[in-house]
């Protein structure tokens, strides 16, 4: 006993100090490449696995290991290019992460080698916002289209109530108040994350001013002017209305969904990405419908004035330090085609970067979702960006904290309005 | 004794590893820390000196101000809570016997040993606003006392702060439980033989020769209210808004939010200094003089 705990102990020292074990040398045939991608939901999983499958018939001496991106703002990003142990291939996302990146020289100009393989005549030029970073050159190769945000409704608790869809902001303040007294949640906001928060927001300023919080981001307004000061307002008096329910900031999307799917509230807001999930729950007792406008007069204007739609650059990159750059790119391409077949295939999906879907065959039959927003989206006049997430990620983040506290009724417009102006200078 | 402490290399020897530890892991990391705050710093491209810029803007901050209050709010919850209630309990548990002090010194501690994460995910669901067990408690007791507690402006940095309080008591009170059975009980029993109350004899003896003890658990105890993070990082994230930071979560904001080391540099100097200043204090009022029984 006295030999073998000293031994075992060695040995377990021993194990954890070589944790990825022996390695043997590779056959010279095969490449190792490593993928990091948000491998950890329903969405993101069935589509990198198909992707996987298929890349393997195409490259077969190439072994891709995923590594799973963790939705921690870049921060596992910054983290693996601080270290020098970059995956060869990742998700990329962020105006700041990016431009920290571009400036390691950690990622580099892929437009010579995109055209080369064809993936940039593939990219709808309305998506290019997407693809073409703010300085110029591509460093991502987007697979989703630019996203809208979407308000829906459950008619069967309208008609419950006896009210009418909102057509106008003050017409929502009343409902919440109605449907507050009753003891429902008219709009359930998971606030726990404050990128809603700010895409709650942006759609109240969105009906004042098209251009939303992308203004702002830009330079281009003043957070005193008069759409950004009305929809703090407007915020304040639906948290005061009760609209958001008793403890926004505790709610989590899963919390939210739960009241959501299961009528315990009118309405909810999300972006496009959520119809899917909202028809497959609900069936059609939910429905779509365009968010209220500032008033009665700019309805049919506000009508085509998305929140949302407008993408900043975003999707997957290649390390400019893989010793197989070349490939990766190759690979990075291909991998982006076949996550848009695979959502247009399985999923009846319609949103997408790459304009590869006409001669594919859908298996899944898309929502009506899906068809009424294939018709609006021509019909857009302006877009933003869905969470005002631009550059400036100190106002940003600022703008997310603000918005949070609106919500959860801590804050009033004017200390927010405050607050904006310390970070923006005016 | 005189021979050996004589021997000058043999000292520098025996005290070399923990120089080079105190070095390597302390002080080598504050002097970065302290460079860093005078730089404006992406954390990845080489950094630009700025000067003194960012003490400038941290003190024009009112993130920082309110950082600061809750910092301290935090401290002095879990300052008062925890000591107080740790002492009841160890004097507590020391007059039960053998048996029953073996299952109580257990008991306290579990909660300190058990994940952060763990506790305070069970700490957001007593706390819920609708259906949370404190809130039903009053419902229960006819009292009108509901609140959102993790969602309320005021009530948030407290609703935490008491979360922290309960899962580190039991940690105190192992210190003082220690060090109460250290305190030689003649002196004790003497003061009971002389008329003395229990509870008097306590105060008046117990207490004092545990100064030392009480020195160390003030300085973990507010230093400990001051570096928190954990607890609102996973209950309130900080919020509602910025409700529930402190110096530790502008540092985290500042780095991981907003991409700005140099300024998350900064706070972590101020914060470095708050806990270095409270620690002297503490140093320079209680136990001056080592007790030797």
């Amino acid at each position: 006993m006295k030999r073998i705990l000293p031994l075992l102990l060695a040995l377990v020292m021993i194990v954890t100090l070589f944790p990825a074990g022996i390695a043997y040398a590779d056959d010279a045939e095969e490449i190792n490449l490593r993928l990091l991608v948000r491998y950890s939901d329903d969405d993101g999983i069935p589509r990198i696995n198909y992707s996987l499958e298929k890349l393997k018939e195409e490259f077969p001496n190439v072994n891709l290991e995923i590594v799973p991106l963790a939705a921690d703002g870049g921060l596992q990003l910054r983290t693996m290019a601080a270290t020098g142990d970059m995956c060869d291939i990742f998700e990329l996302s962020g105006d700041d992460t990016i431009a920290t990146l571009a400036k390691l020289g950690a990622i580099k100009d892929m437009t010579e080698d995109i055209k080369a393989c064809g993936y940039y005549d593939e990219v709808f030029p309305g998506e290019y916002p997407k693809m073409v970073f703010t300085d110029g050159n591509i460093y991502t190769l987007p697979f989703t289209g630019s996203e809208i945000g979407m308000l829906f409704a459950n008619t069967e608790k309208f008609e419950e109530f006896g009210l009418e869809i909102p057509r106008t902001i003050p017409e929502l303040i009343e409902c919440a108040k109605v449907f507050s007294a009753g003891g429902l949640v008219t709009i359930p906001i998971f606030a726990k994350e404050q990128w809603i928060c700010n895409a709650l927001y942006n759609a109240l300023v969105s009906r004042y001013d098209p251009r939303g919080l992308d203004a702002l981001q830009e330079g281009t307004a003043s957070v005193r002017d008069e759409a950004f000061v009305k929809a703090a307002q407007d915020l304040e008096a639906l948290a005061a209305a009760g609209a958001f329910g008793s403890s926004p900031t505790n709610m989590a999307y899963e919390n939210c969904t739960e009241l959501w799917y299961n009528d315990k509230s009118a309405m909810f807001l999300n972006g496009e990405w959520e119809s899917d999930s909202t028809y497959n729950n609900m069936g059609d007792k939910a429905i779509w419908v365009p968010f209220p406008a500032a008033s009665e007069e700019t309805y049919d204007a506000s009508l085509t004035a998305a929140f949302g739609g407008r993408g900043a650059a975003g999707g997957l990159s290649v390390c400019a330090w893989s010793e197989h750059y070349d490939l990766c790119v190759k690979i990075a391409a291909r991998m982006a085609e076949l996550w848009v077949e695979h959502d247009y295939i399985y999923r009846g999906k319609a949103c997408f970067a790459l304009d590869i879907t006409a001669d594919m065959v859908q298996e899944a039959t898309p929502c009506h979702f899906m068809t009424e927003l294939s018709e609006y989206r021509p019909t857009i006049t302006s877009t933003n960006i869905l969470s005002g997430n631009g550059a400036n990620q100190e106002l940003y983040t600022t703008c997310g904290e603000g918005t949070q506290s609106l919500v959860a009724g801590v804050m009033t417009a004017d200390e927010f309005i405050e607050s904006i102006a310390l970070v923006t200078g005016d | 004794m005189k021979k050996y402490l004589g021997n000058k290399l043999m000292i520098g020897i025996f005290i070399m590893p923990v120089c080079a530890f105190i070095a390597v892991l302390i002080l080598y990391p504050l002097f970065i820390l302290v460079k860093n705050s005078f730089t404006t710093w992406d954390g990845l491209n080489p950094a630009v000196f700025t000067g003194i810029a960012n003490y400038k803007r941290i003190f024009k901050d009112p993130l920082f101000y309110k950082s600061l209050k809750n910092g301290v709010i935090y401290a002095i919850i879990q300052t008062c809570y925890q000591i107080p209630l740790a002492t009841l309990l160890a004097f507590a548990v020391k007059s039960v016997t053998n048996g029953e002090k073996k299952f109580f010194r257990i008991a306290y501690y579990i909660p300190a040993v058990l994940s952060v994460t763990v506790v305070c995910q069970l700490w957001v669901r007593i706390y819920d606003a609708d259906y949370g067990l404190i809130n039903k408690l009053f419902e229960i007791l006819g009292l009108s006392y509901q609140q959102n507690w993790l969602g309320g402006k005021d009530t948030a940095i407290r609703a935490v702060a008491m979360v922290g309080t309960w899962q580190f008591t039991g940690y105190q009170f192992i210190l003082l439980f220690s060090a109460a059975n250290s305190v030689p009980s003649d002196y004790f029993e003497a003061a009971l033989l002389d008329g003395c109350t229990k509870f008097k004899a306590h105060l008046r003896i117990t207490l004092p020769l545990m100064q030392e003890a009480y020195r160390y658990c003030l300085i973990i105890a507010f230093t400990g209210g001051l570096n928190a993070f954990a607890t609102m990082n996973i209950m309130t994230g900080g919020g509602p808004g910025t409700s529930t930071y402190t110096l530790t979560y502008l540092m985290y904001r500042s780095a991981f939010s907003v991409n700005n080391y140099g300024y998350g540099c900064t706070a972590s100097v101020m914060l470095v200094l708050q806990s270095f200043i409270f620690s002297l204090i503490v140093n320079r009022v209680i136990a001056r003089e080592q007790i030797i029984y």
